[in-house]
């Protein structure tokens, strides 16, 4: 039950937080100098005054500022982004067409992050000092410090085009048919469908941007991982199962890891909305047709209401991943209350 | 123990994932498609080319960006096209035409064989109905129809089915070269009728057509859009129903891919077949290659220093001493060296290429220190200055317009000018004020919107880009006497000289330094044949062959 109202509570505290993202985007839009006519239309049109004219109309921008926000806040509580000026297209579709390949880059991404994560934060705490322990930190402190997009590049030129040991660029191989459109995920819609080879295929795709993005968020959590496990191997009742000579592993997996997982549970839900926001290089390169490229190419060519609405879909996929996180915080460590 | 078990289990899943995802790891192949799809399909010839697009729409009521023509050039027909034999159109759906003696009507007749991909006859009603409704739809593809001073088409007749009366509001020299341009071409008028198309005056509110036609065509070319997927792919068929000749490829996929490097090694792994955005230094890196080809040409594309006429906008710039010197302090062979191998220096802005157009400039030899001096000393600021130069974040042809900028403060230090370079973003306010002629002193570019040389006109005196620099009619009247002398002139000879005389006249007298026009660099594979740039399609998708 307390449970429940918590989570009630976040959704509305979420609602409100997109209104206020929605309010500051449009401010932001605003404040930039231009209204994207330049961006839009010819210099030879430019200089026709009617095309102009007709071109403000039609986007609304020969309206008052308060007016423009007004018409933005009641389509956006409708749930009506606006039709985007580069696509033509309703933003919302838009944003429904490119968010599958997104999400299923990142769930890859962060299914790597925290597996190789956490695998090399328990090894280096319990080989402290070691060897091993030496070169995973410098791993991680690499993955942590080297730029994605020079990563993306040299994937790229190594597997790719090198050793020939990963596909390159896009979703899926052109020669391959993509599978029948159920979730949008290529991966789980081959598998659905049977169509075994698109999934295959679409799973090869990943490996290279999933590894580029999960590099920075992978050496987060290592190093988290670490931090956490040592500061927990070093309190009393850790001492005292030892001495009680409880064995290593379930000590080390049971007792220690339990407690030392909050910290890194919340790297790992800051991590994702990282790699939500990190999309834009890494899809711009590994040409991967998901929200990066969308925000990218919305960006460059001042779509406002495209902007806005990449804007809050990432907004809101930080606050469902919070909620997510906070609830977990009560599954793993029953300490944690809610009505509080 | 379970529990550890689960672990171990998982574990062990997860890695056969990722194992089974590194071993499936075969690059596609164009080959591999036509592999893949088993059956009827393996003869089919595939052609990728790898873009960064910025197309959006595919209506030519409305598309006007850069790449859209190699789209619309495939899918639909024009009464003129520019062939790659020759500079000057050439009859494609029209099979004739007769200019009226006053140069004001034109009378094409349709070519009887010509027919849309759905089957219906091209017919005088489709020209109408196409070149009604781009013209009344107030879109960038208007401002090729009817200026904003109202010239251009003013009455369509069709008196049959296969004769079309076009009238003018005066004669223009170059109205059969603006027929060659996505903005005439011509639409099935009963599809796009049938999807929301209108074409009288209500059109730019009522007109519902460009969804479909952002996702379908509805011409008479030798393609037809299949699919369009922004951010991702267009892909292109063969029009089964083509009236003239068949091209090469049964299928074209033109694949989003912003990244150049990405292009780059894309093509020389053989994933895709052409890559289409690649600088001078990429390509030094494959010019030596056994497995792509690169292929080069001028664009007409240009890039330009603007100096306002006006004091007050232009300041120390707007000063013709100033400006004379500016133009003999500039290192052209320097600039021409960022830009890359084949950049050429027009002697104005009359690309090379062009009608009328004379021998560029010879770079090495054009720069003169001393006299640049010698001219600064005869301004009000013989000892230099300090100025703002604010420059966009546009790159034509891929080069940054900042490198050029820093080209150019560090020339002009040489002679005592100091410059600021001020970076500003395009959308955000810069492109606004070069429209409205308010930037003093800055670096821009100019891409013809039409292949014809009196699109350069807008340069001159009291023309819209001449504004732009303060250069108004006052200022040059003889000069922009001009302008309307070689609209109306219809014998290409005298057009010809009269083109020749303007770059005479501004070759050392405007407020334009016309630095360079680019040349674009395109790396394919050896397998396709006949791969070269176009002014006007940016890419003749119909000449592409496969090599046997």
């Amino acid at each position: 039950m307390n449970l429940a109202k918590f989570i009630v509570k976040r959704l509305l505290f979420t609602v409100m937080l997109l209104i206020g993202v929605a309010t500051s985007v449009f401010i932001l839009s605003k404040m930039v100098p231009g209204d994207g006519v330049s961006s839009y239309l010819s210099p030879r049109s430019l200089a026709n005054e009617q095309i102009v004219e007709a071109f403000k109309v039609k986007w609304g921008l020969d309206k008052p500022l308060i007016v423009q926000y007004v018409y933005y806040m009641k389509n956006l509580l409708q749930g009506n982004l606006g039709q985007s000026i580069r696509t033509g297209n309703q933003v919302v579709s838009d944003l429904v067409k490119n968010y599958p390949a997104t999400i299923e880059l990142a769930s890859m991404s962060i299914l790597l992050a925290t597996f190789f994560g956490v695998l090399f934060g328990i090894v280096s705490a319990t080989k402290r000092n070691s060897l091993i322990d030496q070169s995973l930190r410098a791993v991680s402190v690499t993955g942590v410090s080297v730029p994605s997009f020079w990563l993306a590049i040299l994937v790229l030129y190594v597997f790719y085009y090198k050793l020939g040991w990963a596909p390159g660029t896009g979703r899926m191989s052109l020669g391959i048919q993509a599978p029948r459109h159920i979730t949008g995920l290529y991966v789980v819609d081959g598998f659905i469908t049977g169509n075994y080879e698109a999934m295959l295929d679409s799973l090869s795709h990943l490996i290279l941007p999933s590894i580029v993005l999960a590099s920075f968020t992978m050496g987060l959590i290592t190093r988290t991982t670490r931090a956490s496990l040592l500061e927990t191997l070093s309190t009393d009742y850790i001492r005292t199962a030892k001495a009680k000579g409880l064995p290593k592993a379930p000590l080390m997996y049971r007792h220690a890891m339990g407690n030392a997982a909050i910290p890194v549970l919340t790297v790992i839900g800051v991590g994702f909305g990282n790699l939500l926001g990190g999309m834009v290089l890494v899809e711009t390169i590994f040409a991967w047709p998901g929200i990066g490229q969308l925000a990218f190419q919305s960006v460059k060519s001042l779509d406002f209401p495209s902007i806005i609405g990449v804007s809050l879909l990432i907004a809101a996929n930080y606050a469902v991943i919070n909620i997510f996180i906070d609830v977990m915080y009560g599954v793993i460590d029953p300490r944690v209350r809610y009505d509080r | 123990m379970k529990k550890r078990i689960r672990i171990m289990l998982a574990l062990v899943l997860m890695l056969t994932l990722v194992v089974t995802a590194c071993g499936n790891s075969t690059p596609a192949t164009t080959e591999g498609q036509s592999e893949s799809t088993e059956g009827s399909q393996t003869e089919e010839k595939v052609l990728v080319i790898a873009l960064e697009p910025d197309y959006f729409t595919f209506d030519p009521g409305y598309a006007y960006e850069l790449y859209a023509p190699m789209i619309i050039g495939v899918t639909y027909d024009t009464l003129y096209e520019i062939t790659p034999d020759s500079d000057f159109p050439a009859p494609q759906l029209a099979s004739e035409c007769v200019v009226s003696e006053d140069g004001l009507s034109y009378t094409f007749t349709i070519n009887p064989n010509a027919v849309f991909a759905s089957g219906n006859d091209v017919t005088s009603a489709d020209v109408k109905f196409s070149f009604d409704r781009a013209k009344n739809l107030q879109s960038n593809a208007s401002a090729l129809l009817i200026d904003g001073e109202g010239n251009g088409i003013v009455d369509i007749e069709t008196p049959d089915e296969d004769t079309v009366v076009i009238h003018l509001s005066k004669p223009d020299s170059s109205f059969i070269s603006k027929t060659t341009s996505t903005s005439y071409a011509v639409l099935d008028s009963a599809i796009v009728i049938a999807n929301g198309g209108i074409s009288d005056i209500t059109a730019p509110g009522k007109d519902t057509a460009q969804d479909y036609l952002n996702n379908q065509s509805a011409g008479s070319g030798p393609y037809i859009m299949e699919s369009f997927s922004a951010d991702d792919k267009l892909v292109l068929v063969k029009n089964k129903n083509y009236w003239g000749e068949m091209p090469d490829y049964d299928r074209i996929i033109i694949q989003d891919m912003p990244d150049a490097n990405s292009q780059l090694i894309s093509v020389q792994k053989g994933d895709i077949d052409i890559a289409f955005n690649l600088s001078a230094d990429q390509i030094a890196s494959v010019s030596s290659s056994s497995d792509v080809n690169v292929i080069s040409g001028p664009t007409m594309t240009m890039g330009f220093l603007l100096m306002h006429n006006d004091p007050a906008i232009g300041q120390q710039v707007s000063d013709p001493y100033v400006q004379k010197a500016i133009r003999y302090a500039l290192d052209y062979e320097g600039i021409h060296s960022i830009i890359g191998e084949g950049t050429v220096m027009p002697v104005s802005f009359i690309q090379s290429g062009f009608l009328g157009a004379l021998d560029p400039v010879d770079v090495k030899t054009f720069r003169d220190l001393e006299k640049a001096k010698a001219f600064l000393a005869q301004s009000p600021y013989p000892d230099g200055f300090t100025i703002d130069f604010p420059v966009s974040n546009l790159a034509p042809e891929g080069i940054p317009l900042t490198l050029i900028a820093e080209k150019v403060k560090s020339d002009l230090q040489e002679i005592g000018i100091n410059i600021n370079i001020v970076p500003r973003d395009w959308g955000g306010g810069y492109g606004d004020e070069y429209r409205d002629g308010t930037l003093g002193f800055t670096v821009m570019y100019w891409g013809p919107d039409y292949y014809d040389p009196n699109n350069q006109l807008a340069f001159l005196p009291g023309q819209f880009v001449g504004h732009r620099a303060g250069w108004t009619a006052d200022l040059n009247p003889e000069l922009a006497a001009m302008h309307e002398q070689i609209i109306r002139e219809t014998d290409e000879a005298k057009r010809a000289e009269l083109l020749g005389q303007v770059q005479m006249l501004t070759a050392e007298n405007s407020p334009f330094i016309v630095y360079a026009q680019y040349p674009k660099y395109i790396v394919a594979s050896k397998d396709v044949l006949n791969v070269e740039y176009s002014n006007v399609y940016r890419m003749d998708l119909t000449q592409l062959k496969k090599a046997d």
